[in-house]
């Protein structure tokens, strides 16, 4: 068992190792094949440590690393219910993306690069989830940010994805210093950073906390959460995020990296079980942005934008769950979310690949005739995500807003909220799968390349432009495609409602959610009735969205396809501004006192650190002047070195 | 004398013995004597190393010639970094050798030899006696050596330097050994303390003794205001020689410096010989890292450099000597055990890669690294591993050995010299950026791009040293339980 986990945590680095190393030798198919591996081992070593795991959780580990009176961490992996559920979907989705990203990223010239972030990414990712201490967490956070920045940029000699990979890393800083004081509080209470340790303490000690240092960690800890799931205030990076290639947007962006949050919070979650106000925090942020993020995929024209929005919302649904105690129903969405947007995403990958690099859904239409397996692959997806039954989507969203509406108090409104939201959701999926494989054919001419995203062309080239026709991917992409729909179809089985009694996500889970429900209380029990109830109107808000969005598009964007200039339309295509009004608040003021700064400091402080510069570097060139070669000034200092410690001595 | 005598300084006579071979081999007629010397030399040092970690691994210790050699793990801990630095010197040797034809090459080999024997000796030494003889085994083909390129003024200059002052500095210690021997009655260092306690403390003659046998001691690891051969030395030496002398030297100079740390808190008082200590390495560390800022000249840079490392090593001396016979004295000696594996490594690496660079035409300057992060990646990327680590960024060997010698310092109470240490490596950490910038951002001159030699054996050495920095780095838990044996 301990050998599986370091051979989970290990492969990925050794390929990283072996990718980096080799780099110039290795042909393509030898770094794919190493790329691949180097997440299937994982995955299969997963499957056996599930099959092997008896409820009792392993720790591994590898070597001690940080040693100290003080504070000790070693390089320890542990495997409990929730590691070994997010570690399957890590490995296990992104064995799949990894397999599609041979097909999409064949003709690129760095193709050997891109796999090694990749792998570099999964490593991280499986650090971040099986590390044991909060520091092996960080570092894994920490890890999966970078490769994320490296990949968003990996065109780097495009200045729109610089920008973009320069956004996410800017705004994850912010998210950051929210975890490491989370982390210093945390240490500062429990004179530990093993998670494990930190939960139990937490546990035992529920009673004699002190409430406000509580809610003080949790809410530090979702400060990290909103940087990197990408939750309001600080969300804008992910759609930026788009610019890098399509099948990073799947695993890091929308599968993975972003449900790191979700994971943190799921973890630690005797915290925010301990401190009501962080988890109404959490519960109002979550809904706020689901709901706020659906309304700008509506008009929302590039398919991968409309996509990285749904991300958005659909984390804050994750987020909405944790925050009102429905914890399995938060990570059940996580997964069925990574099965279904993975595959929304890659559907989109491929429609972009058959399309030479064209993103804007409006010259897009009656792509079911050449993409066919692409075309059923996104319809079960789209199904998935606006929530219809039985696929994956609904199950775990119906989970949430059952919860949430048969609570009370303020949980009932956000619940009310996420229906309306349920029902934008279905809207704008529908939206864009009819704008996409419906209606026409409005591809193949007008200019090609739109200004906001043509920005791929370049890479993608040797297709040849002249090919009127679109066709359908290799195999290794749909491949990827077909088994992510089956998951799709049949992930809702996982927990299914109540009546049903089959929640084996849900027992399987159980140990990990006990302390925090010790301290909430157990979680209501709803009637089948009420089930049903709720499993009812969701479904028919789904299907009346998505009928709607389907209907009014199956025949092409109609007005949609001319930029609108005033009202709602407006706003929510300008995607309500905010970009822009964090450029009027928050960067222009900050351009500003930076040029103020720069005075005081060209004035003030370089004066004075040109003064210490020119002290140190006078002082060097003191040194360098009684280095004068000569050797009886050197026995000359000798000497008086010697005299100097005589006369201390005595 | 008994064979298992001879076993134990195994370590330190078998160099010996390959140095013997070595010259006798000179004699032998025929045309391949050097490649010839360079082969048993080579063979000599690897069979050495292979003795050394085997006594090791089967821990061969114990007293040997009625105790004043005392084979314990530390010294052959140390033993193993001289013979690696030996070895790895040898084959720096052949790639600067080769393309220079003013250096007779069988007596440069058997001179390494001989030094690396000198230095075991001290590692193992534990009577006056034998610090002296292992200082002088050491010290004299050094000399030689650093002018063995005899054609060269300035490395016949620096030669006879290092030889002047490397005189006076042995005169300082003879004379501290016979005072510190006339306080005590005993010339066992194990012994002194108590012979200093029986005889009584009333007069100055052990502090006075301890001090010159210090002061000695501390010439020979470059430390402040002792270290003025240092930059001269270095830059005038054959560059493997620097490299040798650098990091093995300054080992078996600390090696008889732990075993000191007794008789230094005996004679002069542990708060005393702790401040003492604790100046010498804030001077040290100071003067070290200033002196490199200005430098052009690569070996020169990395000469002050060394004098830095030496200031955090005694960072650690000065915690040892304060701790001593309280719990924190183990944590201190393998800080300091530590520190010297770690600097042999990552010094020594980047010696390496300054001998790559200077193709045959004492290419020496800082800005001769200039592209060569976009020629020579690998060779750029193993240089910014060595250059990270000796300015101590994590996760390298070289801000672990800096952790342990801080920590133990604040363990021990000594919490100025700490935040003082601490401030001389950021200063510090300006120079070694300077390296990587001039390696990526600076663009070589035209017709002066650095030849660098793709020399198979220096490729590996370099690539293990880099292995072991990182090791040592990222899972420094092992290596530190390691040396806790040490003492």
């Amino acid at each position: 068992m301990e050998g599986l986990i370091q051979t989970i945590v290990l492969a990925p680095f050794v390929s990283v190792a072996l990718l980096f190393l080799l780099r110039r030798q290795l042909p393509k198919s030898a770094a794919a094949v190493i790329g691949c591996s180097a997440v299937l081992v994982p995955f299969l070593c997963t499957v056996a440590a599930f099959f092997q795991f008896d409820g009792t959780p392993v720790t591994a580990t590898l070597t001690q690393w940080m040693t100290g009176s003080v504070l000790n961490v070693p390089f320890a992996f542990r495997l409990d219910q929730l590691s070994l559920t997010w570690t399957l979907v890590v490995t296990g989705i992104g064995f799949l993306i990894h397999v599609y990203s041979v097909g999409y990223m064949h003709e690129d010239p760095s193709f050997t690069r891109f796999f090694t972030y990749l792998n570099l990414f999964v490593g991280s990712m499986l650090c971040l989830v099986l590390g044991d201490s909060m520091v092996l967490l960080f570092l894994g956070w920490e890890g999966v940010g970078l490769c994320s920045y490296l990949l968003i940029g990996f065109w780097f000699d495009e200045e729109e994805n610089a920008k973009a990979g320069q956004k996410a890393f800017v705004v994850n800083r912010i998210g950051d210093l929210g975890f490491l004081v989370a982390m210093v509080l945390v240490f500062k209470q429990f004179g530990t950073l093993n998670i494990a340790d930190v939960n139990a303490m937490a546990a035992a000690q529920a009673a004699t906390l002190d409430p406000t240092l509580v809610t003080w960690i949790a809410l530090a800890l979702f400060v990290g959460c909103c940087g990197k799931s990408a939750q309001l205030p600080l969300y804008t990076w992910l759609p930026d995020a788009m610019a890098g290639p399509t099948p990073v947007s799947a695993l890091i962006h929308a599968a993975t990296m972003v449900t790191a949050g979700i994971y943190l919070v799921a973890r630690m979650s005797i915290f925010f079980a301990m401190s009501p106000t962080a988890s109404t925090v959490v519960a109002v942020v979550g809904c706020a942005t689901a709901f706020f993020a659906a309304t700008i995929g509506l008009r929302q024209r590039d398919i991968k934008k409309v996509l990285a929005y749904s991300t958005v919302s659909q984390l804050g649904y994750m987020f909405l769950a944790l925050g009102i105690g429905a914890y399995t129903a938060g990570v059940f969405h996580v997964i069925t979310h990574a099965f279904f947007k993975a595959l929304l995403f890659l559907g989109a990958g491929s429609v972009i690949h058959a399309l030479h690099h064209e993103q804007d859904a409006m010259r897009m239409g009656g792509l079911k005739k050449y993409l066919p397996i692409t075309h059923k692959t996104f319809l079960i997806g789209s199904l998935a995500l606006a929530g219809i039954a039985p696929f994956a989507g609904f199950f775990s969203k119906d989970k949430i807003l059952g919860a949430a509406l048969y609570s009370h108090g303020l949980p009932q409104l956000l619940g009310v909220f996420g229906l309306i939201t349920a029902l934008l959701t279905a809207f704008y999926t529908f939206r864009l799968y009819a704008l996409v494989f419906q209606g026409e054919e409005r591809f193949g001419h007008g200019t090609h390349g739109h200004a906001d995203h043509g920005a791929h062309g370049g890479h993608g080239g040797g297709h040849g432009h002249d090919h009127a026709k679109p066709h359908e991917s290799p195999l290794t992409m749909t491949f990827p495609l077909m088994v992510l729909a089956v998951l799709a179809v049949l992930g809702g089985a996982l927990s299914l409602p109540h009546f049903a009694h089959s929640d084996l996500l849900g027992k399987f889970l159980e140990p990990i959610f006990a302390p925090a429900y010790a301290v909430l209380g157990a979680p209501h029990e709803h009637t089948v009735a009420q089930e049903v109830g709720a499993m009812l109107v969701s479904l028919v808000l789904a299907i009346g969205g998505a009928w709607f969005g389907f209907s009014k598009f199956s025949e092409g964007p109609g007005k949609q396809a001319e930029h609108s200039t005033k009202g709602l339309p407006f706003l929510l295509e300008n995607k309500w501004f905010v970009d822009e009004i964090y450029n009027v608040l928050v960067v222009g003021p900050m351009r500003a006192l930076s040029h103020l700064a720069g005075f005081f400091d060209r004035l003030v402080v370089d004066g004075l650190v040109n003064g210490v510069a020119g002290m140190v570097r006078s002082a060097g060139g003191w040194i360098r002047m009684m280095q004068n070669g000569a050797l009886h000034t050197y026995a000359l200092l000798f000497i008086l070195g010697a005299a100097y410690l005589a006369i201390v001595l005595l | 004398m008994t064979p298992n005598d001879l076993a134990l300084v195994g370590p330190i006579l078998l160099p010996a013995l390959a140095a013997l071979l070595v010259i006798l081999v000179d004699l032998l007629p025929g045309s391949q004597r050097s490649s010839g010397s360079f082969l048993l030399a080579v063979l000599g040092a690897a069979v050495s190393l292979g003795y050394t970690i085997h006594a090791l691994m089967h821990d061969r210790v114990g007293l040997a010639f009625y105790g004043t050699m005392k084979i314990d793990r530390m010294a052959l801990l140390i033993t193993l970094f001289v013979h690696a630095s030996a070895m790895l010197s040898l084959l720096l040797s052949k790639v600067y050798l080769d393309r220079r034809s003013d250096v007779e090459q069988p007596e440069y080999h058997a001179f390494v030899l001989t030094a690396a024997c000198g230095m075991a000796m001290l590692a193992g030494a534990n009577d006056l006696v034998n610090v002296f003889l292992g200082i002088e085994l050491l010290s004299i083909p050094l000399y030689l050596l650093v002018a063995m390129r005899k054609h060269q003024s300035r490395s016949v200059e620096a030669g006879f330097k290092y030889l002047l002052l490397g005189a006076f500095a042995s005169a300082f210690m003879l004379f501290g050994a016979a005072l510190l021997f006339g306080a005590s009655g005993k010339t066992m260092l194990t012994a002194i303390p108590s012979g200093i306690a029986r005889i009584g403390n009333d007069t100055p003659l052990a502090a006075f003794g301890a001090t010159m046998l210090l002061v000695g001691l501390l010439f020979k690891v470059a430390a402040v205001p002792f270290h003025m051969w240092t930059p001269d030395v270095y830059e005038g030496a054959p560059t493997p020689i620097t490299a040798f002398m650098a990091t093995a030297t300054k080992a078996a100079t600390f090696a008889v410096l732990l075993r000191l740390a007794p008789v230094l808190g005996a004679s002069l008082g542990e708060e005393r010989a702790a401040d003492l200590l604790g100046g010498i390495a804030v001077l040290t560390m100071f003067v070290g890292n200033l002196g490199a800022l200005t430098q052009l000249n690569l070996k020169r840079l990395l000469a002050y450099s060394s004098i830095s490392h030496a200031g955090y090593l005694l960072v650690g001396l000065a915690a040892l000597v304060r701790s001593y016979g309280s719990s924190a004295e183990a944590e201190a000696a393998s800080s300091i055990v530590y520190y010297l594996g770690a600097y042999t490594a990552m010094s020594l690496g980047a010696f390496a890669v300054a001998v790559l660079i200077d193709g045959g035409k004492d290419r020496e300057a800082v800005s001769d690294l200039a592209g060569l992060g976009k020629r020579n990646p690998l060779l750029a990327a193993a240089m910014t591993v060595f250059a990270l680590a000796l300015a101590g960024v994590p996760p390298t060997a070289g801000f672990f050995a800096k952790y342990y010698v801080f920590l133990s310092a604040v363990d021990a109470g000594l919490i100025a010299v700490a935040v003082l240490g601490v401030i001389a490596s950021v200063i510090g950490l300006y120079y070694y950026l300077r390296i990587l910038l001039t390696m990526y951002v600076d663009e070589a001159k035209p017709g002066h791009e650095a030849v660098v030699s793709r020399d198979a054996l220096v490729g590996a050495v370099s690539l293990a040293a880099v292995a072991f920095v990182l090791l040592l780095g990222i899972v420094p838990k092992g290596f530190v339980e390691a040396m806790a044996l040490a003492h």
